[in-house]
């Protein structure tokens, strides 16, 4: 039985995302793939003598569209360490936005994804994680959001990237 | 009359007297049944909750924000150990959010199985009302969120509206 899961954190515009590090071949320099192009534009490009597919995380997980007045609030007592540090802009592994490569199945298509800073690779104890709350579960727009890991008591949205 | 006799019709009347007194008092208590509520300010208003549906109050720290979920569930919280999502209420009802303050609190409250914190502007007060002090005035229903009044009663010379936590829930959770 798993009792833990390695997942590697990262952060887009302020808040920490995980995925399982097993859906990820490779962290790739943005420059290396998609030198010409603004960073966040969904795009096929060649790679490594095969077709790659870049989308955005950010667009995908429709942040760009957030507006919250939480972030106005500044007299929370209790935000987590953990939370201060890694929704840093800068990063613990290296500090430029990233091309995400995952794994792939078969032949076809490789896929891309942009993120901005990558974090921390982590294993967590299958007991921190929590599935998204009642009323949340009913009402995700996003399928690939699958759970909730809380590591150090902050709380790291889960992301499937297969169903991206 | 012998003095004996006197003390003891004495002592009757007083011991009938306390019956009669306590059979009074439980017939009050049967006609002035009570409830608990949980008064919480809102857009300048006060409301309540039953207070059987709440499970703990929170202040506010850290919302985590959790992407594509509607707008009134901005995200979740972590209480001791366990996730809660946070239910907006003003964006349920319609209304815009406001930014919080060291006011704003978290209510968790649970009602068969569905569990979820509710964002108020303040927790007020925690009381015992007696139940039929709720009524439910024709003027409510005029408001947009009619149909999750319970009834209203008077809190500190204002009113005080109740509302249906289980409804809320409820249609939250019916597909749009």
């Amino acid at each position: 039985m798993r009792h833990n899961i390695s997942v590697l954190l990262f952060s887009v515009r302020n808040t920490l995302f995980g995925v399982d590090a097993g859906q990820v071949e490779e962290l790739l320099n943005i420059e290396d793939v998609v030198s010409s192009r603004p960073f966040g534009e969904e795009c096929r490009v060649r790679y490594n003598a095969r077709d790659l597919q870049i989308l955005d995380f950010s667009s995908r997980l429709q942040l760009h569209e957030r507006s919250d007045p939480w972030r106005n609030f500044h007299a929370a007592p209790e935000k987590s360490a953990f939370c201060a540090r890694n929704t840093a802009a800068i990063s613990m592994l290296e500090p430029s936005p990233k091309v995400l490569l995952t794994k792939q199945k078969g032949e076809g298509m490789l896929r891309g994804i942009y993120i901005e800073y990558p974090k921390q690779l982590l294993s967590i104890s299958v007991g921190c994680i929590h599935r998204l709350p009642v009323l949340m579960r009913e009402k995700k727009l996003i399928e690939a959001i699958w759970g909730i890991a809380l590591v150090e008591g902050c709380p790291i949205v889960l992301v499937d990237l297969e169903r991206l | 009359m012998p003095q004996d006799q006197q003390m003891n019709e004495g002592i009757e009347e007083i011991l009938e007297a306390v019956a009669r007194r306590e059979d009074r008092e439980r017939a009050s208590e049967i006609e002035e049944k009570t409830v608990q509520l949980v008064v919480f300010a809102f857009d300048d208003r006060f409301y309540a909750f039953y207070g059987e549906l709440i499970q703990e109050i929170v202040t506010v720290t850290e919302i985590a924000y959790v992407p594509g979920m509607p707008d009134y569930l901005p995200g979740i919280i972590n209480v001791r150990g366990e996730i809660e999502s946070v239910l907006d209420l003003r964006r349920v009802f319609g209304l815009p959010s406001v930014p919080l303050t060291t006011q704003s609190r978290i209510v968790i409250g649970e009602v068969d199985a569905v569990r979820s914190g509710i964002l108020v502007d303040s927790v007020e007060d925690v009381l015992e009302v007696p139940e039929e002090s709720i009524q439910l005035a024709p003027s409510v229903l005029e408001v947009e969120f009619a149909e999750y009044i319970i009834g209203e009663a008077t809190y500190k010379g204002h009113n005080l509206t109740l509302l249906d936590l289980k409804k809320i829930f409820r249609n939250l959770l019916k597909t749009e």
